[in-house]
């Protein structure tokens, strides 16, 4: 019965708002003062720099900008980050989603890129 | 390009429907020129059509809004986008209906009609559905603007867009001639309610201008969803300089008499694009969700599909 009751535990566990990592599942929670904003620039940071593990999360990601802004904002963000060496474009990525569809909107894309990296 | 959320397509579908009807009514003035069922189209169907069309509206930027937290800089340009809305539908629930002696309007049958009130709901009208509701939407608007040139998005004017803007400035700065000279004139007639009014062309340009502005934004972002959302808001501004200027050209009789009439339906445009702009958003906001364990955490994401 034990791994009914986990499973219905982790189906009514309430969204968290740090998507979850793959190379570690039961990782701990992140500590509280790291804000969401911090953490999802972070990881959207790791992703659309598509750094050797995680290209078709990168390529995902892309989409995902491509989908809500737009084929040209995702050509400029892309040029201008492969000239940028500290990736300041590609915040600008991160960026984008958080302020025009919201915090949750951004963080639900993020979880939605770690959770199913097909 | 994907497919328009679902309830954009509703929204063209019926203002395709009722210009359907209101161009049959226009063709049986042009053959017999009667007015009459221009007449009764405008004051029914048409009145209806708007307080349906800024009512969802305004739903829809409430939805918008509820999506952003308080501490999002968003959530206070949806929240003002959302006021517009209501003082559109507030408006014209004032000028179209309990300014009008129609038989839906409940003042008729609850007797308490009369020409005086009649035209002092239809002035709170006009300037609750222009200055009002033009200065909130220009503060979102503005406000829009501001993130995107944080976030260094905004597209530089070409040539043309200057252009325009100017013809635009110079074209408020007649209107404001105009109002000098009436005011020089017979300082005495004029009423409060005009005083109100002269504000809306100014606004009007502001707003045509941060159109300008968030056009050229989105051709340089691409076709995306959010883009489309503004894009349509500009469209929105577009359409009622439109129905502004014909108004204007009809005012110094530029218009021929049987033409004149066509004006009148430019301003189903402005609020079905009003309406659908914040659809692009929510359906954004919907595919954001979509797939993800957060889908339902927020009351609205079904409601763009």
């Amino acid at each position: 019965m034990k791994w009914l009751h986990d499973l219905l535990g982790r189906q009514a566990r309430p969204p968290a708002l740090v998507a979850p990592d793959l190379s570690a599942p039961e990782s701990l929670p992140e500590p509280p003062e790291l804000s969401a904003l911090a953490d999802l620039e972070r990881k959207l940071d790791v992703l659309t720099r598509g750094s050797n593990p995680q290209t078709k999360i990168g390529k995902r990601a892309e989409a995902e900008v491509q989908r809500f802004f737009g084929g040209e904002a995702l050509r400029g963000m892309q040029s201008a980050a492969s000239t940028s060496e500290n990736g300041t474009i590609v915040f600008a990525a991160d960026r984008l989603l958080v302020t025009f569809l919201g915090r949750s909107a951004a963080m639900a894309i993020t979880r939605k890129l770690y959770s199913d990296p097909k | 390009m994907s497919r328009a959320p679902r309830n954009v397509r509703r929204l063209w579908v019926s203002l395709g429907a009722l210009l359907t009807i209101g161009l049959a009514a226009y063709g049986h003035f042009v053959l017999t020129g009667s007015y009459d069922l221009l007449v009764l189209f405008f004051r029914n169907a048409g009145a209806a059509f708007f307080l349906c069309v800024t009512v969802a509206a305004a739903y829809f930027a409430f939805q918008v809004r509820s999506q952003f937290d308080a501490t999002e800089p968003m959530r206070l340009t949806w929240t003002m986008i959302f006021l517009s809305g209501c003082c559109q539908f507030a408006g014209l629930a004032c000028s179209q209906v309990l300014g009008m002696d129609i038989a839906w309007n409940p003042l008729v049958p609850l007797g308490a009609f009369n020409a005086q009130r009649a035209s002092a709901l239809h002035d709170i009208g006009l300037v609750m559905n222009s200055p009002v509701a033009m200065s909130l939407l220009a503060g979102g608007l503005g406000r829009v603007l501001i993130l995107k040139r944080r976030l260094a998005l905004v597209g530089r004017l070409t040539l043309r867009d200057r252009i325009f803007i100017g013809a635009v400035l110079v074209f408020t700065a007649d209107q404001l001639f105009e109002v000098g000279r009436m005011l020089a004139h017979n300082r005495a007639a004029v009423t409060v309610t005009q005083v109100l009014l002269w504000f809306t062309d100014p606004l009007l340009a502001v707003l045509l201008m941060q159109a300008v502005s968030i056009r050229r934004l989105v051709i340089n972002l691409g076709d995306g969803l959010v883009a489309r959302c503004w894009w349509m808001m500009a469209a929105g501004v577009v359409f009622t300089s439109a129905g502004n200027a014909f108004m204007w050209a009809e005012n110094y009789s530029m218009i021929p008499l049987v033409l004149s009439p066509l004006g009148w339906f430019i301003w189903f445009l402005p609020v079905t694009a009003f309406a659908c702009a914040p659809c692009y958003q929510l359906e954004a906001v919907r595919q954001a969700h979509e797939g993800s364990y957060s889908l339902g955490i927020k009351k609205g994401h079904a409601l763009a599909e």
